[in-house]
């Protein structure tokens, strides 16, 4: 009995803690549970949350792809060098745009699993060379001149929905279907739960590896593009340090950060969570370095409560388990 | 004399399988004790009771006359137990005196006193008999002289009981002199010291006394003065084979898998076929290169010379993915690291090799696995109440049964397990022996590394055996004889 409602702790706890801080939130500000304010930490989080769909893959897997938030940047000024400079028209344009970005992210997995360097030290390394190639692109300074039709990605509305809030839906459906039905998902957590013995059953654990790191680089791309819109610009430094956000967002959202657990419908709790947090206390007037304070401390509590339940909670029970193996 | 350690009745069971069977074994200060036995005898579980990793069931440990109901690693250490394992526990990017003092460094105030403990580290290995520099980088020295670093080591924190587990597989002649300059002086001293070996020259030479160990039992005690080679191998090998093996009524057929001169770090020109419907054997002591000669057929270690064909045609898998598309599977030895995904559920597991295959456009035909995961389920009878039950919550025989599951699944034609049984309880066993009957009457053809003989001897319809990465005899299925493995598997050492 007490072990059911553990269970149902650790299943719901998200969603608990997502509606104890609305719940706060509410009653701190009138200004906050309102409809319009809904639809604006949804706009606010899209791109976040996009990137995190991508990037809960690579750390499915037991990977981390720090280059997802300096990627937003790079693809916004790839793009306006498309549209504003050399006339591409907008759909070619997003296009290009989007291989580029996988195909940096690809390359760059494929020298991280190939070599079997960590990728948070080969990440890190992608993420300066992509910085520093937005800023040689763009020359240090953001790309303007915009063609109207190429902002309605960020700043455009589907029956009075924002549509960055519509891909935000529609990624998260690509994410549930990839992870949940598709042969690749079962095969990002078999990786993750056990490479060695998913590389002994004969799958190419290199490639599905590589194919995580392509797929979190176009999700980022694609946030990206919704960044140039929703600014009118390229901005080579855009989505800079995002990735921190975008860690936790995962890592709220239940995400493993040692690999083999996730699940797209708590991640996008995660998401929220970091969303309703930034939003909330940006209304009651809470100064932006004590933002990031309690972001952080949300991290810490996140990850340590996740690893607590992993390592600290299983060496009680391993005499229990021994119990189990015993009836046959 | 008085004993310095004494063992009384000590008994280990792991889930179900008796690893120790109640072994009394007394060690007198100043002596050799030699422990032989076959692979699973029990020696590394008694060794483990010694050095505190291992809680014993039942049983006392006496040590200078204090009793004890078991022993952590801490206390062992503090006792003066000292065990030198074949996998040697030194950091090699550190120099030869800071290996020694490791965790006892000299100083003062946090800061190392480098010049003392190089002097003493010196004059202790000089007081051994090594020509050893102390400040030479532990990465540079042969396998040999770690070993020596090892026992220095052990010697530096007073140890009054030397274990030492096959301390000469590694070594060459000249190196296993050395080794044994340095036991003897330590034996003069006044250390007691334990000694296992397959080797029965190094019994004969080093020992004071043997002690026979067999299925978890000690068999006998001798002095080596009293008992001829021939005499010790038989107790070694002397079981009454009890367990019963289910009966095979089957023709052999066509030949399905032809390895020739297969080579490469550990594996020496292996050659040999296996055929539809039959369970080739392969036997040979732990370090034979028995899991790496399968590994390397089935791509999961390089394979640097030979052929391999599969019924008739030359194949060349360079990684485990083109060896299942080929038609070949293993089920691994260490099936928690290597066999099956713990943290997945049953039907995962099952279909882990085949997913591409019932794939449309990328998405899983779910009703294909279901059917795929029922059937295995019933065809194996894998006790889960549930297809989505994870596997980690399953006991060993119906994990194993899973990564079994999985090799089917992939509708293989040449099965290999890697001691297919090994953590399995009785009961478990036996339907694992049928299940492995059925298959091999279903046309695969089946590789099994065994170092359990009985399980060798009652499966097999030929068995191969190594030894040192050799392959040291065949024996067809009217020749088979414990001795005769036995002889094969230590004909290299």
């Amino acid at each position: 009995m007490a072990a059911s409602i553990n269970k149902y702790v650790k299943k719901y706890m998200t969603v608990v803690i997502l509606a104890i801080i609305i719940l706060f939130f509410s009653v701190a500000d009138s200004k906050f549970f309102t409809i319009d304010n809904g639809i604006s930490i949804l706009r606010q989080v899209s791109m976040l949350g996009i990137t995190a769909v991508g990037m809960s893959c690579c750390m499915l897997v037991g990977d981390i792809n720090l280059a997802c938030g300096v990627l937003q940047g790079f693809s916004s000024v790839v793009c306006c060098l498309f549209l504003a400079n050399l006339g591409v028209p907008v759909i070619l344009a997003y296009v290009l745009t989007l291989a580029i970005g996988t195909m940096a992210g690809g390359v760059g997995g494929a020298i991280i699993v190939k070599t079997g360097m960590p990728a948070l030290i080969g990440t890190l390394g992608i993420r300066l060379i992509i910085n520093g190639g937005a800023y040689l692109i763009s020359g240090g300074l953001p790309i303007y001149g915009l063609q109207d039709n190429a902002k309605w990605i960020g700043q455009g509305f589907i029956l009075g929905i924002p549509v960055p809030v519509i891909f935000l839906v529609v990624f998260f459906i690509i994410g549930s279907v990839l992870l949940n039905r598709t042969y690749i998902g079962r095969h990002l957590f078999a990786i993750g739960s056990n490479a060695e013995a998913t590389r002994l059953s004969g799958i190419n654990v290199d490639r599905i590896r590589i194919f995580a790191f392509a797929f979190s680089s176009f999700c980022s791309s694609v946030a990206g593009l919704i960044l140039m819109a929703r600014n009118a610009s390229g901005q080579p430094n855009g989505g800079n340090g995002g990735e921190m956000n975008v860690i936790t967002a995962c890592v709220v959202g239940g995400v493993s950060a040692l690999g083999g657990e996730c699940n797209p419908a708590n991640l996008i709790v995660g998401v929220l969570i970091i969303g309703v947090l930034t939003n909330g206390m940006t209304i009651l007037g809470v100064n932006e370095y004590w933002q990031t304070v309690i972001r952080g401390a949300v991290l810490i509590l996140a990850v340590g409560f996740d690893f607590y339940q992993k390592t600290r909670r299983v060496r009680a029970k391993v005499p229990v388990r021994k119990e189990e193996t015993k009836k046959d | 004399m008085k004993p310095l350690l004494s063992i009384r009745n000590v008994t280990k069971i792991y889930g179900g399988v008796t690893a120790l069977n109640s072994v009394s074994l007394e060690v007198k200060a100043g002596e050799v004790l030699s422990l032989v036995g076959e692979n699973g005898a029990g020696k590394s579980t008694l060794i483990k009771v010694l050095s505190g990793a291992v809680i014993p069931d039942e049983g006392t440990i006496e040590y200078e006359g204090r009793t004890y109901r078991q022993l952590t690693p801490a206390l062992s250490k503090s006792l003066g137990i000292s065990v030198v394992y074949q996998e040697l526990t030194l950091c090699s990017g550190l120099k030869v005196y800071e290996n020694i003092f490791l965790g006892a460094f000299e100083g003062k105030a946090g800061f190392v006193d480098r010049k003392a403990m190089i002097k003493k580290a010196q004059a202790l290995v000089d007081g051994l008999g090594l020509h050893l520099d102390v400040r030479q980088q532990m990465e540079g020295l042969s396998v040999a002289y770690m070993q020596l670093v090892e026992i220095a080591k052990a010697v530096s924190r007073k140890a009054r009981v030397l274990v030492l587990d096959e301390p000469t597989a590694p070594l060459t002649g000249p190196e296993t002199r050395i080794l044994f300059d340095l036991v003897k002086r330590l034996k003069e001293g006044g250390t007691a010291i334990i000694f296992i070996s397959h080797r029965m020259g190094e019994i004969f030479e080093i020992g004071d006394r043997v002690a026979v160990m067999r299925d978890g039992s000690l068999i006998n005690i001798h002095a080596v003065e009293e008992i001829t080679e021939e005499q010790l191998v038989k107790e070694m090998l002397g079981r009454v084979l009890s367990k019963t093996f289910p009966k095979r009524e089957f023709a052999i057929g066509e030949e399905i898998l032809r390895v020739e001169e297969l080579s490469n770090e550990k594996v020496d020109h292996i050659s040999f076929t296996l055929h539809r419907g039959e369970v080739l054997g392969l036997g040979g002591l732990v370090g034979a290169g028995r899991t790496e000669t399968v590994r390397t057929i089935f791509g999961a270690d390089p394979r640097l010379g030979g052929k391999v064909f599969l019924e008739g045609k030359e194949v060349n898998p360079q990684n485990p993915r083109e060896a299942v598309e080929l038609g070949i599977a293993m089920v691994p030895e260490d099936r928690k690291a290597h066999g099956v995904v713990l943290g997945l559920p049953v039907s995962n597991n099952i279909c882990l090799s085949v997913y591409r295959r019932i794939s449309k456009f990328w998405l899983v035909d779910r009703k294909k696995e279901e059917q795929l995961v029922d059937g295995m389920i019933s065809r194996l009878r894998i006790k889960t109440p549930h297809r989505k039950l994870l596997a980690g919550n399953l006991s060993g025989g119906n994990q194993q049964k899973v990564v079994l599951g999985k090799c089917l699944a992939s509708e293989s034609k040449v099965l290999i397990f890697d001691e297919p049984t090994r953590g399995i309880d009785v009961g478990a066993k036996q339907e694992f022996y049928k299940l492995i009957n059925d298959l091999a009457a279903n046309g695969l053809a089946i590789l099994m590394i065994s170092s359990e003989m009985d399980e060798l001897l009652g499966m097999s319809d030929r068995i191969i055996v190594l030894s040192e990465g050799m392959m040291t005899g065949e024996l067809a299925k009217e020749e088979f004889s414990q001795e005769r493995i036995f002889e094969y598997a230590t004909a290299n050492l």
